[in-house]
Formats: structure tokens, sequence, C-alpha cells
């Protein structure tokens, strides 16, 4: 693969959240990485370590009780991890910036939105006051948002314009790379679509990457390249779209598209995933799914598995395919 | 088979919610010491006429044995009439707890009422007449009031206890009633009204129990705050009347003689520090262990 | 023959605001026959979860009727209501704040059976609960627990054992599964499934998640602006929809297949509050395919096809 095209590489990245009593393993030796341009959704359940991962690629973990045990997160080369808190100001914004899921609590109510764009722009370009303003304004128009509104207090915005606004606020300065945490999960429907198309819109007009964390695989498919699917702390498949939707591989994949209702055939029953997610601070030692998985074999939970290849970038975590010819119940589709 | 049936419940016996945040409490050191001081000053409270004798080392002490300096037979001196100061801080500290815990039970049992009624009752008359008054008390100077409701009553003990106690209902009024807002909010409320419960069941079974640990805490906070108000009143002679060993009017009676005696200001100077601080510790700590999600 | 459980008519609720009346919900009527469900679909403020708590009156309505296996359940005075809402119960949206946090799993299930005095006696009741935890899948030893010792999926286990505990004839479904994570949300949904088999329970199914909906419901009602827009089998409301909101809102689920390509009708604007409404099309100033007809009065609730009710200007003369 053409090393020029890299944007991050994330490697053995480790993060605990050490508490009073007892250590949280929020994201075990993760490994992934991003090229220019594209998209990555990181999908999985609440406390599968998603936003973790986020939060330190921006090196934004907030410690205590965060630590970083291990690994790295290069950023055009440059580790992230090692860089102090003024060279992180200049990274943050500049080369990545991030959504969070709400919009209502993202803004600062005593300031103009107009204000906050500019703040942002300020903060990387060497612009005054009014040119910054006057870039805000743009940069509104571009998510959809009369100028003259840059005058106004996010309480003056709804729910779908406020997101708007915090998307004006993370493109502002350009970014290589937009981290986009549930961007839509407190959005309705119809306000999700607009919200959707307007991200794919932006991210095809200025070339950025992007990683998109959702719990929502129909989000997925319509706006990632790749998937990685995570899950108590660990990437335990990645693939393409195409891969992870048409051939997915781990038991866990498996169980989350399985747990769906399916659109084209509703009285069909739903299979749910049996039991529950595993306490982060009692991981077994070997495969977190293991508990709740049909093929578990006995000694799933002791042995931790390694990562399986199947050509290309796709690959998943589970010890059953170390036996020849397993093969999970979802049929491969095929296109 | 039917003869001899035991509850399953039995059987997954657990810690109930006090008894967590009691587990909570205990590793907190600042809060353990705080409660040992105070379990302590309230023996030392009830107990006092076994640990002094009060009639030969007060009463029955004369002007020659005024002023003494700190010595082996008046470990904390004696002061400006002869009187043992060791003894009186011992016997003081009846005084001074138990005007702080009665005046915060008078505020506590007013303030709780009306801040349920206001809280639950929201938007009517009801909240604005309780709202307006508190408002209203609230803007006068705490110990100010108190001087007024003494001044008016007259000085003594009761109402003493008063005048503090009065002073403080706002506190709980407001405490109360947006912890009632709070848990009105909830849905466990609507659940309840779901079920067919009363309005008057939903308030005491499900909306004060759920009150109470903001108004604990209160409570802890406040007894502290009403120690230092009664001991202000007596600094300023309208507290508990002479002779009585009131900490706050040893004080007084200490201010005089500050320059050669400072012994006579520094121990119950000392004893009311000690309480507050030991009162405040187990509030503090009993905020973190009654809210987790607080802590860091 | 039809065996109608609940009927609405006309039911209004509006609330007083300072900028004048809140149309919450406004003339909404359905009925709903015994054992089947009704879903109620919607954004958020279209005035679904207040229609629901309306009928059981935890809300009271401005206006309109709830006729309740055959009782007006609007004309009880608020003691013979109480005593009503034993055969109506609601599971709430939030697994959170739903239970009292100093309950524990036993107390909890128990309250509606000592409320509404239907076992008495400690062991009975004891034996009841754990009939009830075996039911919505809660294990034996979490009698004691207490709420925040458990996770989303068992709360919601809780609430529902709550509701059924007073053996219900209907069940208000307020967003059961949108707190939940994706494998738990499967859970939930079989659950209450096999209950309806189970008990003959009927349902609402408030929900803003339409494809939840789609697999759970018999007959969609699609609420805008507190006002019912379209109506119909699931099924026939899926492969043909009516309504402009409707199909927009159809188009503007994501599909976790890539198989399912749509064109996506994309809305302008968003949903505004209904305070004040002029007499027009609520959906008008979002619609995309506005006529004349539309700025004039409102459009009716018209019979297009058999079941199938559509309230637009479009459909004015197609009555069937």
């Amino acid at each position: 693969m053409d090393e020029e095209k890299r944007l991050l590489v994330v490697d053995h990245l480790t993060v605990n959240y050490e508490l009073e009593d007892e250590t949280v393993e929020a994201v075990r030796d993760v490994s992934f990485s991003l090229d220019k341009g594209k998209t990555l959704g990181l999908v999985g359940e609440t406390g599968a370590g998603k936003t973790t991962t986020a939060l330190a690629i921006l090196n934004l973990i907030p410690d205590p009780p965060g630590v970083i045990k291990n690994g790295t997160v290069e950023l055009e080369g440059q580790n992230v991890l090692e860089k102090g808190a003024k060279d992180m100001s200049h990274i943050r914004g500049k080369d990545v910036s991030m959504i969070f899921q709400d919009p209502m609590t993202s803004l600062n109510p005593v300031f103009t939105v107009g204000d906050q764009i500019a703040e942002s722009i300020m903060i990387h370009e060497k612009v005054d006051k009014k040119e910054a303003f006057e870039k805000a304004k743009r940069m509104l128009e571009v998510v959809g948002i009369p100028g003259e509104r840059a005058y106004e207090y996010p309480h003056q915005f709804s729910g779908g314009m406020k997101q708007r606004v915090v998307i004006a606020i993370a493109l502002a300065c350009n970014p290589q790379l937009l981290i986009a945490d549930e961007p839509t999960t407190a959005l309705d429907v119809t306000i999700q679509a607009q919200v959707l198309d307007l991200m794919r819109n932006l991210k095809r007009k200025y070339g950025m990457a992007m990683i998109l964390i959702t719990h929502d695989l129909g989000i997925i498919a319509e706006t990632c390249d790749d998937v990685a699917v995570m899950y108590a702390g660990q990437i335990i498949e990645r693939g393409t779209l195409e891969e992870i939707f048409n051939h997915a591989r781990h038991p866990y994949t498996e169980g989350l598209f399985n747990s769906l209702p399916n659109i084209a055939d509703r009285k069909e029953r739903l299979k749910p995933i049996p039991g529950l997610m595993p306490d982060p601070t009692k991981l077994p030692k070997g495969c977190a799914f293991a508990p709740r998985c049909p093929y578990a074999r006995p000694d799933c939970i002791d042995v931790m598995p390694e990562e399986i290849h199947f050509g290309g970038t796709h690959y998943c975590r589970c010890s059953a395919y170390r036996e020849e010819g397993f093969h999970i119940e979802r049929e491969d589709i095929e296109v | 088979m039917m003869a001899k049936q035991t509850l399953v419940s039995r059987q997954y016996r657990k810690r109930s919610k006090a008894g967590e945040v009691w587990h909570r409490l205990k590793k907190n050191k600042g809060a353990m010491a705080g409660l040992a001081i105070i379990v302590i000053l309230a023996l030392v409270a009830i107990f006092a006429n076994v640990l002094v004798d009060y009639d030969t080392q007060v009463i029955g002490m004369t002007l020659k044995d005024r002023l003494q300096h700190p010595s082996r037979q008046h470990i904390m001196g004696t002061d400006d009439l002869g009187r043992d100061i060791f003894a009186r801080l011992i016997y003081g500290s009846r005084f001074s707890l138990s005007v702080g815990v009665v005046a915060v039970a008078i505020a506590v049992v007013a303030g709780v009422i009306l801040g349920a009624f206001a809280g639950y009752y929201t938007g009517g008359i009801v909240e604005d007449i309780i709202m307006r008054f508190t408002d209203i008390f609230a803007a006068v100077p705490n110990l100010l009031m108190a001087i007024v409701i003494v001044a008016a009553l007259g000085a003594n003990t009761v109402n003493l206890m008063i005048s503090v106690g009065v002073t403080s209902i706002p506190q709980f009024v407001r405490t109360t009633r947006a912890a009632v807002l709070t848990v009105t909010g909830q849905e466990y409320i609507e659940s309840a009204r779901a079920i067919g419960e009363s309005e008057t069941k939903i308030i005491f079974k499900h909306i004060l129990p759920n009150c109470l640990s903001p108004i604990i805490v209160r409570v802890t906070l406040r007894v502290s705050s009403a120690i230092i108000s009664a001991s202000s009143l007596s600094v300023l002679g309208l507290g508990v009347p002479a002779p009585n060993p009131e900490w706050g009017s040893m004080l007084s009676s200490g201010r005089a003689y500050l320059r050669g005696y400072s012994y006579m200001t520094l121990f119950p100077g000392l004893a009311i520090m000690i309480t507050v601080l030991a009162f405040n510790m187990v509030g503090d700590g009993l905020r973190d262990a009654m809210d987790p999600k607080l802590k860091k | 023959m039809s065996d109608i459980l609940l009927e609405v008519r006309n039911l209004k609720k509006y609330f007083k605001t300072s900028r004048g009346a809140l149309h919450a919900v406004d003339d909404v009527s359905f009925t709903i026959e015994r054992g089947k469900t009704l879903g109620i679909v919607g954004e958020s403020g279209c005035g679904k979860s207040t229609t629901g708590r309306c009928i059981m009156r935890l809300i009271e309505p401005t206006s309109g009727q709830v006729i309740f296996d055959g009782k007006d359940l609007s004309k009880l005075s608020a003691r013979q209501m109480r005593k009503e809402r034993k055969d109506i119960q609601i599971i709430f949206q939030d697994p959170f704040s739903s239970l009292d946090p100093r309950q524990t799993v036993l107390q909890a299930i128990a309250e509606p059976i000592i409320q509404n005095k239907l076992i008495k006696g400690t062991a009975a009741i004891e034996k009841r609960v754990l009939e009830l935890m075996e039911t919505v899948g809660l294990a034996e030893r979490l009698i004691n627990s207490y709420p925040h010792e458990l996770d989303g999926g068992r709360r919601q286990r809780i609430g529902i054992a709550r509701a059924l505990s007073v053996e219900p004839k209907l069940i208000i479904c307020d967003e059961p599964v949108s707190a939940l994570d994706v494998s738990i949300q499967a859970q939930i949904l079989n659950l209450l499934e096999d209950l309806q088999d189970k008990l003959g329970l009927t349902y609402i199914f408030i929900t803003h998640d339409l494809s939840v909906v789609n697999h759970f419901s018999d007959d969609i009602a699609v609420m805008y602006l507190g006002k019912m827009v379209e109506k119909a089998p699931a099924e026939e409301l899926f492969a043909n929809p009516m309504h402009p909101y409707t199909k927009a809102l159809l188009s503007a689920i994501p599909v976790p297949d890539l198989r399912y390509k749509q064109e996506r009708i994309l809305l302008k604007g968003e949903i505004t509050s209904p305070v004040n409404l002029p007499d027009q099309c609520r959906f008008k100033k979002r619609c995309y395919m506005p006529c004349e007809k539309c700025d004039g009065c409102e459009p009716k609730l018209v019979e297009v096809r058999p079941n199938h009710f559509v309230s637009c200007h479009l459909f004015d003369g197609q009555q069937n």
C-alpha cells in the first residue's frame, strides 16, 4: 500500500481507566490505519471502547483516571501521544476535529455561533477577528445555514441546526481527519438524513478522512468505506464495508446483524445475542465474547484469539477459525 | 411441603442502600475522624458529670484560685473567677451540642415540610407564598435575624435554639424544594401513578425518601454553622445566660484577659473549631458517599 | 368479527404556554382490536408520548373520549380512574429513571400487586414476583438487587414485570427499547412479542424507530405536530406510503444492507413547535409537493383505500 496516502496509524493502543478499587480495560491492543480521504466506521455497543479510542487519537483521555498503557497514535507520521498540551492545541482543530454526540451541550450558550466558529479559525490561522468572522459566515453557508444567522445565539437554533453549527466549527480549518462520535444519535430520523447527507457532501468536497463512531449499522452502510467492529475494548473484526456487510466472519458481527429487524421481512423473528456485555473490570483471559457466543469452544475463554486474515484488510479475532472449515451460519451475500 | 415455606428473598441478603453508603463512608478517613470526634463529644456531653466534678471544680472554687495558668491540677487553667476551664468546657459541650442539634431539628422539620409543598405543587400560589417568604428570610443576614429574635423573646437557652433554628429554615426549604423538583420529574413517579397510587402515598413513599441524601448532608453541615451562630450570640451576650458554661460565652469572658491569659480563649475556641470541623468533615464525606458520581 | 378494546375519539391536549396554546395532540382518533399492536410513529415533539399518557389519564386530556373495554374513561373521577389504571399499564423509555432507586427488584415488582390488593401475604406475593421475574427473564438471585446495580436491559425487564404484575389488558410501550443497545433491544422486543402471544396482550407501541415499529405492529399511525397524518396496516404502509411525510420518513431510515438502495427524500427544515397553528396543513412548510389547497384549510383524515387513512389534500377526491 502507498505510504503517502496513510493519514493515521494507531498501533497497539491500550487504555485503562484506573479507578479507586478497580481497573476498567477500556481499549485493549487496538491497531488500525486510515488512508487520506477514507471513512472508517467504528461500530460497537455501549462500553465497547469506541469513544475512548477516538479520544486517544486527539490525546484527550481524561487523566486521571485514564492511563494510556501502551501504543502509539501516528498522525501523518507524528506520534500525538507524545505531544505536549501546546502542540496538541495546534493539532486539534487544524489536523483533527471531533464532533460530539450531543449538539445541545457542545456549544457555549453565551457566545454567538459566529463567534464560536471564528474563535476556532483564529486559533489556527493568522487572521484578524473581522476576517475570521467573515469566514465563519461562509462556513455557516457551507453547512446550509444562512450567513446572517452568525449573529444569533445557540438557543435560537434547533437541534439539527446546532449540529450543523458544530460541524461548521469542526470543519472551519479544513482538518485532514474528522472524528464524529454518534453525530446523529440525538437527532430525529429526517434530520439525521439531512445531517448525514451534509457530512457526505462535505467529505467529498474537502477530501478529508473521517472516523464515524456509531452503533447504527444502517448509518455505517451509507457512509463508510471501511468498518471496524469493536467489542469489550478490542477490534474483533475489520474489513471493507463490503467484506463486513456481505462476508461477515466474527460471530459477534453476525449477532449484531441478526439483532436488527429485517425491513424486507417484517415477520421474521429477531435473533438476539444472548447474555450481556462482560464487566470491563473483569474481562476473561481469552475471548471476551465467548460467554455469549453460540460457536464457543471450551478453551475460547482462556485463549486470547489471534487475528485470522481472510485476504486484503479483512480479519477477525476468533479462535474457532483455527479449525479447518469453520464458518458462521450467516451466509455470504454475493452481489 | 407447605408447612415450612421460606422466602427466597432471604437467601439473597445483601447490603441495603444505607449499608452501602456506610461502606463508602468508612473508606473516607476524614469523615471517619470527624465521626469519631462527634461520637466522643456526644459521650462527653452525656457523661460530663462522671468526667468532672462540677461542684468542687467550678462552683466550689474561690477567687483566690483565679487566673491560674494550666497546671497538673487545672490542666487548662482557671478563669477570672477561679473556675476550672476544663470542667466548664466539658459541661459546655452539653449546651453547644444541644443548641446545634435542636436548632437544626427545628429548621429541618419546618424547612422540609414547606420545601416539599413548594416543590410538589409547583406553579401554584402555595409555591409562590412559601418561596417569597423564604427569599425575604434569606435576604436578612442570619446573625442579625437571630439577634432580633433573641432580643424580642429574651435571652435564654430555648430562645437561642429557636432563633438559630428559624434562621436556618430558608436553606432547608430551598434544598428540599430543589430535591423534590428533580425527583418529581423522574419517570418512576409517573410509574407509581400508573399503578394507581394516590398522591399522598407517592409523596411519602417515593418522593421524600429519594430527597433524603441532600437533606442529610445539609443537616450535618448546618449543625456546625448553628454551633457557630449560637457561640456568636453568646459572645454578644445574647445566648446562654451566665453562669452557664457555654463555649461562646467562655470565649467572650476570656476576651478581656487575652494578653496575659490567652489560654482562657484558646481552649473554648479550639473546642468550637474542632466540633465544627468534625461536622463539616462528616457532611462532606456523606455527600461523597451518597453520590459516588460526584467524586473526581 | 372485530373485538375493539380501545377507542380513542377526537382526543385533544393543549398545553398553555406563554406564547399561546401548544397543540400537543390535536384531534386524534383510532381504535385497537384486542390482541393487536398499534404502532405510533413520529419525530420528537409530535405528540406521540402525550397521546399515550392521555389514554391512561396520566395527563388529563383537554377534550375527547377514551373508551376502554366499553367504559368511557374520560368520565371517571380521579379515584375511579386509579382503579381502572390497573388494566392499562405503561412501559417507559428510560430504564434509568423509571425505577425508584431505593426499591429492590422485589419491592418494585411487588408494589403494584400490593397497591391493587391482588394477592395477600408476604410469601404468596413473593411467589408471584418470582413467577413474573421468570416470565421476563430475570434471574432469581437478582431479587434483592437495586436498579443501579443492573444494566439497562435488566432494568427494562423489571419495568415490564411491573407492568405485567397487575395483569393489564393494554400496555402502552413508550419507546421501550430506544435507550438500549442493539443486541439487548432484540432481546426485549422478542420478550414483548412472546408475552403478547402468551397473555393475549394489546399494545400501543410508541417509537421513532420505523424499522422496529414495522417489525412489531399490526397497524401503524404516523403523527406529525399533534396530528395523525396517516394510518394503515403495517405492510400496506411500508409498501404503499401515501402522505409525503410518511414517504420522507420511510426513505430516511438507514438500512443495514448494501443491496438495498433507495432514493432518499430529504425534507427541508425541521419540525416546528405546534403553538398557535394557523388553519392550514401543518406539514406544508417542509412538504416537497405542496399544492394550492394546502394554504386553505387543514386536510382531513380520509380512508383512501380499505383501512388506509391519509390526511393530505393530494388525496382529497379519492375517498374510498
